[in-house]
């Protein structure tokens, strides 16, 4: 008895990712929004101006795209698709094994429900994370490339350090939705209901500077090189984070499977 | 570690019971799932745990093995509380659910290798055991992903990935309730092969699969144990030993012959048989075969009928239905 059980069952996650849908969702997305978004961002001006011609008398004027304005798209596909994608995608990380049954495979065995729900709060964060690298790096480059320029590059990885940090927090909810929760419908709903309620209260300046919510405007902000608060929106975002993991724990420890 | 200390047999103490539950009980809101079951099973036994559908049988299973908490009462396995040793526990059973759960993407060999990976067991120990239980599967050579595997084969699937540790305690949940006649016999042959290497806890509603592997059994009803014995002994104890099967050459001479027999309770025709139910089987086998000499009928067969345990489970359960 040698190996604990939570080793072999973070192995399985790994494998799981390589062997399923799972590779192709959140690194399928982040790889293809890093690879379209700075070429439509460059063709953009060209493509409504082609449809424009056909309308006799209609001229239209649009500046030269910049890096940037890829960045910006690119910011804002994380903050609207890959956000819901990823809700979805985690939704089912406990409750899809709780209704095939590979819970009780697993939990009748020596892994504790501890270090089954750590790890996959820890195979779903590696995931997203090495998704997100993947495709900002891939945008970089490929922006890089198409515009001939590296400006605003410290600008992308901030504003995607920022977003990451909110997207983790969203990650580690969801988990703890998908633990309470009987199946992963209702625990993607609710991920998107909590998702769409940061999005509201962050119209609300006062609520927006000292919440998570901050974070689902500040990615745009950096990029513009506005001024934003982003102290206390990473702070509750991490504090909120540590919470729904300690939740999730308490909650499937509780649970009868 | 004060939980090993009561389950380790020290300088010859008796080892504690596979199983030991005491006042067991489950309330699912104002339901009650289970209602003060006791039960123990020795070790080394193959034990059928037999009750109708919703008797109480997989809430049981789901306690013992830690997948659901008791309302009252306490469930031993080895010794160790299943409460507060859930580790020691889990490391010392294998578990087949009734409706098992794998990972579709896996092969056999890939999910035997994770299961005992799991348990932490050595690269050599773990290379041999896969082997031996594919063997045991009869899934040596099949490459085909879980996802793509009979009910059949899944379900021995089930069996030898709770077999990889070497488990003191094999607990099954309805292992045979959905195969079709074929996969069910070779399920139970591969339960039977077990007889002497571990404990087999075994949950089913199918009387003939009990009669087939088990030695001992206890009978649930609507959460209770109604009756807890090895098996010959509930077959003597319902019946088995008052009933003696004659085949003569004129069966109603005999029945009016028997009338003024001592030990004669009744009789029923069976196609050529007749049962005939006595006070005193031992008696009635002596007295018996006199009886028909003197009424010049001509004995053909004359045996004592074994009761079946679906009649022992209908006199006890059956009634009340």
């Amino acid at each position: 008895m040698r190996a604990p059980g939570w080793q072999a069952f973070l192995r399985k996650e790994f494998r799981e990712i390589l062997h399923t849908w799972r590779l192709w969702v959140m690194p399928g997305i982040l790889l293809f929004l890093g690879l379209s978004t700075p070429i439509l961002t460059k063709l953009t001006p060209q493509i409504i101006k082609a449809t424009a011609n056909k309308t006799p008398g209609l001229v239209l004027h649009f500046p030269p795209p910049v890096a940037r304005d890829a960045y910006l798209q690119f910011v804002g596909n994380l903050e609207q698709l890959v956000i819901i994608a990823l809700v979805i995608v985690t939704s089912a990380a406990i409750a899809s094994e709780r209704r095939s049954g590979t819970a009780v495979l697993v939990l009748t065995k020596p892994l504790s429900r501890t270090g089954f729900v750590m790890v996959k709060a820890l195979s779903q964060l590696v995931l997203l994370g090495a998704a997100t690298l993947l495709g900002t790096l891939v945008c970089l480059g490929v922006t890089v490339a198409i515009f001939r320029s590296t400006a605003d590059t410290g600008h992308l990885l901030a504003a995607v350090g920022a977003w990451f940090v909110f997207a983790a927090m969203m990650t580690l909810l969801t988990l703890f939705l998908s633990a309470t929760l009987e199946g992963q419908a209702p625990a993607g709903g609710a991920g998107i209901a909590v998702w769409a309620a940061f999005l509201v209260v962050a119209a609300f300046p006062l609520i927006r500077d000292h919440s998570p919510a901050g974070l689902t405007t500040a990615s745009d902000a950096i990029l513009r090189g506005q001024h934003t608060a982003l102290l206390w929106p990473i702070v509750s975002s991490l504090a909120l984070a540590g919470l729904s993991l300690a939740g999730a724990v308490w909650t499937f420890a509780r649970k009868e499977l | 570690m004060t939980e090993t200390a009561s389950a380790t047999t020290v300088h010859g103490a008796p080892s504690p019971p596979a199983i030991e539950i005491r006042g067991l009980s489950k309330l699912y809101g104002a339901q009650r799932a289970l209602d003060g079951v006791d039960l123990t099973v020795a070790e080394g036994s193959i034990f059928g745990f037999l009750g109708p559908n919703g008797a109480g049988k997989t809430t049981t299973l789901r306690i013992l093995t830690g997948l659901a908490r008791p309302s009252a009462g306490q469930a031993r396995i080895l010794g160790y509380d299943v409460s507060t040793a859930a580790h020691q526990v889990r490391s010392l059973i294998g578990f087949l659910p009734d409706v098992p759960g794998f990972y579709n993407w896996m092969t056999a060999a890939e999910l035997l290798r994770f299961s005992g990976e799991l348990f932490g067991l050595s690269a050599p120990v773990l290379a041999e055991r896969v082997e031996a239980l594919l063997d045991l599967a009869g899934l040596r050579g099949v490459t085909t992903k879980i996802g793509g595997y009979s009910r059949g084969m899944r379900q021995r699937l089930g069996v030898a990935q709770a077999l990889i540790n070497a488990p003191r305690l094999l607990l099954l949940d309805e292992p045979t309730s959905a195969l079709d006649p074929l996969g069910r016999r070779e399920l139970l042959e591969m339960i039977a092969s077990l007889a002497g290497r571990t404990t087999v806890f075994f949950s089913t509603h199918i009387l003939a699969d009990v009669e087939r592997v088990c030695d001992s059994v206890a009978i649930l009803d609507r959460g209770r144990v109604v009756v807890q014995a090895a098996i010959d002994q509930l077959k003597q104890r319902h019946g088995g030993a008052h009933r003696l099967v004659v085949e003569v050459d004129d069966t109603a001479r005999l029945a009016r012959a028997l009338a003024v027999a001592p030990w004669y309770v009744g009789h029923r025709q069976e196609g050529r048989d007749v049962v005939i139910e006595v006070t005193d089987v031992d008696q009635a086998a002596l007295g018996l075969p006199g009886l028909i000499a003197t009424n010049g009928l001509a004995l053909r067969r004359l045996e004592p009928q074994e009761v079946s345990l679906e009649e022992v489970f209908v006199d006890l359960v059956g009634g009340e239905q």
